[in-house]
């Protein structure tokens, strides 16, 4: 009944490609096969293993500059993927008592702001703006709009500290990278 | 309806994938959905198109095989992905580690080192070893007590769009694709299928629809229709259930262990996060399922081991699907193989009937084209070859620049990036719309960031039958607010323009609501718990007479 | 919004009061106005708007159980009638709790009616009052604006929808008149105006269209434009809930003038320009009342017997009412299990239609029900009161003889399944103000 399990199914290929170990059509990433290819059971999949870790890694940990951690931020930094610090938690959690009641937009207009801006809302700093950090960026001309009179302190049925959440997105902002 | 090619069953990634491509290669096909596309497991998955590293041992060729294809995915859907840096903290029983347990984060160490080799198939990055206090720096949240980790790359994605955009491919190169459509019989004659006896669940209207191959795609429904229809197909389905929390609690996943030994991860994905997930064997009715508290617990329990403040922060859903794992007997649940099976039904006397089971998210288009060239094969006629690969689904030929568009339109940045994200070029079709009729760039929510002109466009453009089809299209209700703000909106907006009565406008928004409520009745809870009255509140004229 | 009537005079010595009220809604405002209408001194603490400024705008008391929408509104019960209905077929319900004193709704509305002056009078029966949905709200009190749309007794309608703003559909609301003919609905249709216009394009938030509406010459430009639009026969003209912001708003008869039509408004979702009025009017009337209102949150509390300070002003009071709302107001929370933050009240859950104090620790899905409609015990969870409203211990016996409770931090009622919301803390709040002014 089975006639094929897993990627080990070249035989049924109409294409004539010789799918070894389920290489995509077209040869594609044939320089890369060497490397991926030859293991075919769990003894040399071990070996294999066994190998890197008594050579290869070693020899490539001595090929590699700067600790992990920079290495590590200079992967993900430049895309806006950064750490979170626990102030930047805190505020998350108070922003998360939002109930998007829209309260806070009717007592500010965002006076300041284009329409598009406006049409977003105060609320929408504590929901759309401030949950990814990474999605942040979007949101500087909205934050740009609030004209930081505290007007808006007391009208959330949650309790959601408004202005400082905003100033805290703010602040997070300016040490940002430019935008992903 | 009338004679086909080939009759896909499922609207999941599988059937989506395989009607693309079998739609590209110049054959008249069907897809037939009971629900909507993406209802099962293909869309309430962990949303990522990883590269297999928990396979790299075991079936080595499935990582290099889903590494290779998370680069052709990146390829015909750049807009799609975003990237996702995981954490692998090395953690010990006490204070000092054991020279075992050294021993182990070694080659945790190498293994993942080992992965990087993959890496760049899918445009990954590699990965770094970290210090206790480097792990710390780049995420003070960890409790404390760590031996530093390991990091390895991954890419999430919106998986409902997947299915989407597959099934919008498909229909552009001819398919039909029919969803709240449910294949009830399959027809055969001689030893051969000839067709399916199929009905339409929303109209009650059903017909006959002919072709020599039917290819089950039906996921964790396969079982039953094939028992309906004289042939097996094994499984064992596994619950799996995630749980969502309102923000990013961080922008890198951690990677950990729960409770019982499994892997678990806490994640960001879009701008939520997730935890994930159990897998327990399930005997019940796939159409049955929700989460329990007990589940509920288990994922928080493991999460907080190494992550504590996700007991502070606010979960807005937990959700499921069905894991259509191959069926062995005597293995755990997490033990059992990942790997994907093609049966084919001909000794069953169903000659030209075809089922897969099994498979991960991130190979789908490999798997697709693995039914399709069995297909091809059974019709005996040539095709043109597979271009699944090289072929951009739509939306996918270019990334425009959010914030370009977002000036060019008048509308906020966040919205711009929004639609970009989930439709890709197509984002500046959605815009013009709102250009056209300035009605449309009403904000409908602020949680999400989802104007009408996207819903409009989702209602016109993307098999959209029913309202909560736009959960899947569009997240209508599905963010933390559950629809305070869109719900009703959205519901006249698609009423117009599928022509609903309004009685029907309020029958569709209470069946919207109601599969929010069932997402969040095991989770209700802190700031949630207010959400959900408010929620209430708002929504009581729906039920009134 | 300033910081209240009193906060602000910083440094000022301790305040002593008859009553003390927690709470800034519904609930908190009729317990402030009926114990200083029985000569009692209140002090009002009241962190921001509640639940109350996020309602419909109409008050709820009771509907008629199991009224369908052919039965005609003439021969549906009145809501004191309704309630004790509730009352008898509920006893866990707070109409339950206080035995005869549910009668006393007969003096409840038509004083909430003359203390709050943006609601209509109370007619001893239901007006029946159009939502976006459809449907249609049955109500004890609603604003003036909504009055004359109830749909018990109004002409033919016209539901007015303005073209450019999506957020509320003439079509939807016209059917929804329409298909309660039976019951004795006027006959409606629908119609679009041209929206409100600012400089930026389309106006799509409520509370702007309101504001935009109160502009002078607006509500004339609009009644002239809504004369144009009407079908010939119509009596009212059924608006979408943004008629003014203000409480004393006069859109809606500015409008009414310039068609020549009775104009009203529908009920409102959220975000509510109906409730942010009622929310206006609450404040006014605590002001009017003489109530000195302090803006701040109460965090730690041990009763009446001990004095509380918030924002540095020491407050103490013999008696006091806790009207804090329920978890939109704060006034019980579940963090794991259910509980009453401030003092630290025993919190009554249900299942299976028996409810106990050791429920609150269940799993919300314990306390919740797979239907989304169905009455859901984990969202009407609160105190439990004797019938003198003051909240009861584990063994039943009231905590202390001088507190009190009203509103939604009392469990056994969810308006969202009862449609008794506002109509209980309206109620509570009046009796609660009695008896904690010893009346």
């Amino acid at each position: 009944m089975r006639v094929a399990r897993g990627a080990r199914s070249a035989a049924t290929s109409s294409s004539g490609d010789p799918r070894e170990d389920g290489a995509a059509p077209g040869g594609h990433e044939r320089a890369r096969r060497d490397t991926l290819t030859p293991v075919p059971s769990r003894f040399s999949a071990l070996a294999y293993l066994g190998y890197r870790a008594l050579l290869a890694h070693p020899l490539k940990l001595l090929k590699e500059p700067g600790s992990g951690r920079e290495r590590f931020l200079a992967n993900y930094a430049p895309e806006g993927l950064l750490p979170t610090s626990e102030d930047e938690r805190r505020t998350g959690e108070e922003a998360s008592a939002c109930i998007a009641c829209g309260l806070c937009d009717a007592a500010c207009d965002l006076a300041g702001a284009v329409p598009a801006i406006r049409a977003l809302g105060l609320h929408a700093t504590f929901r759309l703006y401030s949950k990814s950090s990474v999605e942040l960026p979007w949101a500087a001309a909205a934050l740009d709009a609030c004209a930081r009179c505290t007007g808006c302190e007391g009208v959330c049925p949650t309790g959601v500290p408004i202005s400082r959440i905003v100033s805290s997105l703010r602040e997070r902002l300016a040490r940002y990278p430019a935008r992903p | 309806m009338d004679d086909f090619d080939v009759i896909v069953v499922g609207g999941g990634v599988n059937g989506t994938g395989t009607a693309r491509d079998l739609a590209m290669r110049g054959l008249s096909v069907l897809l037939l959905e009971k629900a909507d596309l993406a209802n099962g497991a293909s869309g309430a998955n962990s949303g990522m198109i990883h590269g297999g590293i928990r396979y790299m041992l075991s079936d080595r060729h499935v990582t290099a095989l889903a590494c290779r294809d998370s680069g052709y995915i990146q390829r015909i859907a750049p807009h799609l992905l975003f990237r996702i840096p995981f954490l692998l903290p090395f953690t010990s029983r006490s204070e000092a580690r054991t020279l075992a347990e050294r021993a182990a984060h070694y080659a945790t160490e190498v293994y993942v080192g080992t992965y990087d080799l993959f890496q760049p198939l899918k445009r990954g990055k590699p990965s770094a070893r970290l210090t206790p206090e480097e792990l710390y720096q780049l995420e003070p949240g960890l409790r404390p007590g760590l031996h530093g980790a390991v990091t390895f790359d991954e890419w999430g994605i919106d998986s409902h769009r997947l299915c989407v955009l597959n099934a919008l491919a498909a229909r552009e190169h001819g398919a039909k694709i029919r969803t709240w459509t449910e294949a009830r019989e399959l027809l055969a004659e001689g030893g051969r299928v000839t067709g399916v006896r199929w009905t339409d669940v929303l109209t009650g209207e059903s017909g006959v629809a002919r072709a020599p191959v039917v290819f089950n795609a039906s996921g964790a429904w396969s079982p039953g229709f094939a028992r309906r229809n004289g042939f097996a197909v094994r499984m064992r389905p596994g619950k799996g259930v995630h749980l969502t929390l309102d923000r990013r609690l961080s922008n890198y996943g951690v990677a950990l262990t729960a409770v019982d030994g499994r892997q678990m991860f806490v994640m960001p994905h879009e701008s939520e996060s997730i935890v994930g997930t159990t897998d327990d064997d399930y005997y019940g009715d796939p159409d049955d399922l929700e989460a329990t508290h007990d589940e509920v617990e288990y994922l928080l329990e493991g999460a907080e081991s190494l992550v504590p403040s996700v007991r502070r922060a606010r979960v807005t859903r937990a959700w499921w699907a069905l894991r259509t794992t191959l069926w062995e007997f005597g293995k755990t649940e997490d033990a059992l193989s990942r790997e994907h099976a093609i049966l084919d039904h001909a000794s069953e006397g169903l000659a030209g009937l075809v089922s897969l089971v099994g498979g991960k998210l991130a190979s789908y288009r490999s798997q697709s084209q693995e039914v399709a060239d069995l297909v091809v094969a059974k019709l005996g006629r040539p095709t043109r070859p597979c271009r699944t690969h090289e072929e951009p689904l739509p939306g996918g030929a270019t990334v425009p620049d959010a914030g370009a568009l977002a000036a060019a339109h008048g509308v906020g940045a966040p919205i711009a990036a929004r639609l970009v994200y989930r439709h890709g070029e197509r984002a500046a079709e959605i815009l013009r719309l709102a250009d056209d009729d300035p009605r449309l760039r009403l904000v409908l929510c602020r949680d999400e960031g989802i104007i009408a002109a996207e819903v409009v466009f989702c209602v016109r453009h993307e098999l959209v039958r029913r309202l909560q089809d736009l959960r899947r299209r569009c997240r209508v209700g599905v963010g933390a607010c559950g629809g305070s703000d869109c719900a009703r909106a959205a519901a006249q907006l698609a009423g117009r323009e599928l022509g609903w009565d309004p009685e029907q406008t309020r029958a569709e928004l209470a069946d919207l609501l109601e599969l929010g409520w069932r997402e969040r009745r095991a989770i209700l809870d802190g700031h949630q718990l207010a959400q959900e009255e408010l929620l209430r509140g708002v929504h009581a004229g729906v039920g009134r007479p | 919004m300033t910081n209240g009537s009193d906060a602000s005079s910083g440094g000022a010595g301790p305040v002593a009061a008859d009553v003390l009220v927690v709470g800034g809604g519904m609930a908190a405002v009729m317990a402030a106005l009926a114990a200083r209408d029985a000569g009692a001194s209140v002090v009002l603490v009241r962190r921001s708007p509640g639940a109350t400024a996020l309602s419909s705008g109409a008050i709820g008391v009771a509907p008629a159980h199991g009224a369908t929408a052919a039965d005609p509104f003439s021969g549906r019960p009145g809501p004191v009638d309704s309630a004790r209905r509730i009352a008898a077929a509920r006893p866990d319900h707070p109409y339950a709790r206080l035995g005869v004193a549910v009668g006393r709704l007969e003096e409840a509305l038509p004083f909430a009616a003359a203390r709050l002056d943006l609601l209509a009078p109370y007619t001893g029966r239901s007006r029946w009052i159009a939502t976006p949905y459809g449907s249609a709200a049955e109500c004890a009190l609603c604003q003036r604006t909504m009055a004359p749309g109830d749909l018990a007794v109004a002409g033919p309608v016209a539901a007015v929808g303005f073209r450019g703003h999506l957020g509320w559909d003439a079509r939807l609301v016209a059917h929804g008149v329409a298909r309660l003919r039976a019951a004795g609905a006027p006959p409606a249709e629908a119609v679009e105006i041209d929206a409100f216009r600012t400089e930026a394009g389309a106006v799509a938030w409520p509370h702007e269209l309101a504001r935009a509406l109160e502009q002078p010459g607006a509500a004339e430009e609009t009644g002239a434009r809504l004369r144009e639009a009407l079908p010939p026969g119509t009596e009212v003209a059924l608006f979408p809930p943004v008629l003014g912001l203000a409480s004393q708003s006069s859109v809606c008869d500015r409008i009414a003038a310039a068609a020549g039509v009775a104009v009203a408004e529908t009920v409102a979702d959220v975000p509510s320009v109906p409730g942010l009025r009622l929310d206006q009017a609450l404040r006014a009337a605590l002001v009017a009342a003489g109530v000195r209102v302090v803006e701040g949150s109460l965090d730690e509390a041990r009763g009446p017997s001990a004095p509380v300070i918030v924002r540095g002003l020491e407050i103490s009071a013999a008696a006091w009412v806790l009207a804090s709302g329920r978890f939109i107001g704060g006034g019980i929370v579940r963090r794991g299990a259910l509980l009453e933050p401030l003092l630290n009240l025993p919190v009554e859950a249900s299942e299976g239609g028996a409810a106990g104090f050791h429920l609150a620790r269940r799993p919300s899905a314990s306390l919740t029900q797979r239907e989304r409609g169905a009455p859901q015990p984990l969202l009407a969870a609160g105190l439990r009161v004797d019938d003198r409203l003051r909240p009861v211990d584990t063994r039943g016996r009231p905590v202390h003889e001088a507190l009190f409770a009203a509103g939604a931090v009392i469990g056994g009622h969810e308006h969202a399944s009862d449609g008794t919301g506002l109509g209980v803390a309206m109620l509570t709040g009046y009796l609660a103000g009695r008896y904690a002014s010893g009346r």
